[in-house]
Formats: C-alpha cells, structure tokens, sequence
C-alpha cells in the first residue's frame, strides 16, 4: 500500500525530469560541448541575459496553471489562492523583473553570479510546482 | 546587490516552502481518503453489518406476511363473491333491456325459476 501511494511521487518526478532534460537541452548541449572540450567556455552571462532558466520556469508555470484550471477540479479555497494565483504570481512577476533587470542594467561579476542563483532558485521552485502539481494531478486521477 | 539577491532568493525559498506544505496537505489528504477507512474501526463495521442482516431479515418477513395476506383475500373473494342486493337489482333492471324485465315479470307473476328450484324448465316456458 506504502509503495502504491508512493507512485504519485514517481509519476511527478518523472514528468519533471523528462521536461528538464528536453526542455533545457541546449543548456546541456553546451555543458556536454564545454566538457568534451568541443567549447571552450559555458557561457554563463549569454545563457543569463538570453533568459533562458526564466523563459523555460515561465513556460512549466503557465503550462500547469492552464490545464489545473481546464481541468475544473479545483482545490479548497485557500490552497487554490496560494498555489495557483499567488505563487504562480510570485514566480512570473520574479522572472520577469530579473530578466529585465539583467537586461537593461550593467552588472558585474558578482551581480552576474547573484542573479544567476536568483534565476536558478525560481528555476528549482518552478520545478517542484510543476512535481507537486502533477503529484496531486496523478494521485486525483487513480482516486476510485 | 548581493543582498538584494539574497533577500530574493530567501523570499522564494520561503514561497516555495509554504507551497510545499499546501501541496504535500492536499495529497495527505487524498491519500487518508483513498488508502485509509474514515473513521470507523472494524468492530464498529461488524456490529453495523450484523444491524443491516437483522433489519433486512425483518423486512422480508413482513413482505412475506404481506404476500399471504393477500393470497388469502383474493382466494376468499373468488369463493364468496358480494351479495346482489335488491337495490343493485333495481339498478340493473332499469339499465338492462327486455329480458330482464320479462324475468322480473315472470317473477312477480308468481312462476317459479329454473335457477331457484333447480328443476328444468318445460318447453313452454316464457322465456325458453
């Protein structure tokens, strides 16, 4: 019973994984590229000022909060403001300041970094939204 | 800028703790739901069932009595059918054509009717 209630956890993991791997894959051709010698540099702030952590965040984002709203079965009054109007919010209006933040202003080397680790933690908690998202999505699904 | 990346990067680890909690509740939830019996233990479910038998059992013996009740009253009208009585007598023979005036003739009239004597009629019988 444990195992088969921990499928959801799978199930989302999965989904997560394999939208990482085919969504950030130019990101991973270039790791890939820089490891095997085939570039000579990663090419962080061009990967930065492209915006392409934010574009793929701002995609898994609207893309749960779409269908989560198609779908119809909504969640109970506060979990539904929270998880699905305020921090969708907090994340798309974070990406789009940073973006043009990084766009317009002429940043260091340490301003590069800080927004570098600002774009990867609204990457990681796009992810985990999109994991717990589908998490419930799933486990909804097999409900008898 | 760096504190200003911090402050940020903390607000969204914060966000995403709190949507975390909401989210890992509603699948406690679905899981207690799905997985676990709602609040009731198994000799509770026993005693409940063994309600239900008895209450089920009463039921079809009252439909069975039910059943014979009403075997036995068709039976018994079949055997004694209602009486006509005089006033039904009168109703049918103003609704009713010549023969039955010609048999109440016949009755008043002091003859006797096959059916109450059990004779045969003979041939020259008003009504034969």
């Amino acid at each position: 019973m444990v195992i088969a209630s921990m499928r959801w956890l799978r199930a989302g993991s999965t989904w997560v994984l394999w939208t990482v791997l085919a969504g950030l894959l130019p990101l991973w051709i270039r790791v890939i590229g820089v490891y095997l010698h085939v570039f000579p540099d990663i090419g962080w702030i061009q990967i930065l000022k492209d915006g392409m952590l934010l574009y793929f965040s701002i995609a898994i984002v609207v893309a749960i909060t779409t269908y989560y709203h198609l779908l119809g079965e909504h969640y109970s009054k506060y979990a539904h403001i929270y998880m699905m109007e305020l921090f969708p919010a907090i994340l798309w209006i974070g990406s789009v300041i940073i973006y043009f933040l990084i766009w317009t202003s002429p940043l260091d080397a340490v301003g590069y970094k800080s927004a570098l680790h600002i774009e990867i933690a609204i990457t990681i908690s796009s992810c985990i939204y999109a994991l717990v998202h589908k998490a419930i999505q799933i486990t909804r699904s097999e409900r008898p | 800028m760096i504190y200003a990346a911090y402050a940020i990067i903390g607000f969204v680890t914060l966000a995403t703790i709190v949507f975390v909690y909401f989210g890992v509740s509603i699948l406690y939830t679905d899981y207690k739901r799905r997985f676990q019996h709602p609040g009731i233990s198994l000799a509770e479910l026993q005693k409940r069932l063994v309600q239900a038998k008895i209450n089920l059992q009463s039921s079809i013996a009252e439909i069975h009595e039910v059943q014979q009740a009403t075997a036995t009253v068709s039976t018994a009208s079949m055997i004694s059918p209602i009486p006509e009585t005089s006033q039904t007598q009168q109703v049918i023979g103003s609704t009713s054509g010549p023969q039955i005036t010609s048999l109440n003739n016949s009755a008043s009239s002091g003859q006797i009717l096959p059916a109450q004597t059990g004779q045969m009629p003979s041939s020259d019988h008003p009504l034969l």
